[in-house]
């Protein structure tokens, strides 16, 4: 056995992307082998197979909470038509008469809060048929699970708004939305639609995984 | 034919042994990452049981995780046999001369 050093990259994916209950084992295992003749391509190879499985079996785990997040966000058009229809969105979300960057800083608190009102709306809505009914929730996964939310649904906006700019979305479609009955924008499937519901779909899937992962199996989290 | 190689490797049966027989066996890489999530299941099955080592430097500083097989598991690997054994007897000989022929 020799002393070389495997992939540093690797190792700090491996320790990094999967849990640490199990990696311990599985991270010295994979040293000892390397340390005995094993390639860095071997090292990679196993690095990258560990973390697909052991992602794959979380998702496995939380197969119930994603389609949930799937179906709930599946909505989301209809929630953010519905201050446009009880003009709130002119009361409260208005900003032209505040100064820079005070606008810019209350329009994102207006969208963060409907949005994480439906995510928590969406949240309950699950918890009383899947969560609660097992005794699962406790304060601290609450917590949890709403920061985790809110930063998910921060960034995958991010990521939204990103999309936007490089693909501008034409005009007619903007006022054909703005048309819509509610039931109208829930059965818009087109890609502007789905690309609206992304964000909400990460952040109720988010929320939702964190609320979740105190009553997981050992042997799933540790893996 | 993981809780065979459990048992044939005894008091040595973790991780980088478990995968090295595999690998010899079956003529493929194996990854280890697989074989400890279906070590994870059979454990979860009552089949195996697991215990961490004491850390060693070779290592990393990283403990060993040893397993073991259970009463429940060497009766599955029996069951296993057995049920195998008397499906291999219903084939009739000329049927796999064929499929190898085939090959």
């Amino acid at each position: 056995m020799n002393n070389r050093k495997p992939p540093a990259l690797a190792t700090w994916m491996l320790d990094h992307l999967r849990s640490r209950e199990s990696n311990e084992a599985l991270s010295g295992d994979l040293l000892e082998a390397f340390r005995t003749g094993r390639s860095a391509g071997w090292y990679w190879y196993q690095v990258i197979a560990a973390i697909a499985i052991a992602w794959g079996r979380n998702v496995w785990h939380h197969r119930v909470t994603l389609f949930f997040a799937v179906v709930w966000s599946v909505f989301s058009p209809a929630w953010l038509l519905l201050p446009v229809r009880f003009s709130l969105d002119s009361l409260v979300g208005d900003t032209s008469h505040i100064p820079w960057p005070w606008s810019f800083i209350c329009a994102i608190v207006f969208g963060a809060v409907i949005a994480m009102l439906f995510i928590w709306l969406g949240v309950a809505v699950y918890s009383t048929f899947h969560l609660l009914a097992r005794g699962n929730l406790s304060l601290r996964s609450v917590r949890k699970g709403f920061l985790w939310g809110l930063v998910a649904y921060g960034l995958a906006q991010a990521c939204k708004l990103a999309i936007s700019i490089h693909y501008p979305q034409p005009p007619s479609h903007a006022e054909h939305w703005g048309s819509l009955t509610v039931l109208g924008v829930i059965e818009n499937f087109g890609p502007w639609s789905t690309l609206l519901r992304f964000p909400y779909f990460i952040g109720t899937a988010t929320t939702l995984w964190f609320l979740e992962s105190r009553d997981m199996p050992e042997q799933v989290r540790a893996a | 034919m993981l809780l065979l190689v459990v048992i044939r490797l005894g008091e040595e049966a973790y991780g980088v042994p478990v995968a090295r027989e595999l690998e010899q066996y079956r003529g493929r890489i194996v990854s280890v990452g697989s074989v400890y999530a279906a070590l994870e299941r059979l454990e979860a099955k009552g089949l195996i049981t697991s215990s961490l080592g004491d850390p060693t430097p070779e290592r990393g500083g990283k403990a060993k995780r040893y397993f073991r097989i259970t009463k429940a598991g060497l009766r599955q690997v029996h069951d296993t046999r057995r049920v195998l054994t008397r499906l291999w007897r219903t084939i009739p000989d000329f049927k796999l001369e064929f499929h190898l022929e085939e090959r």
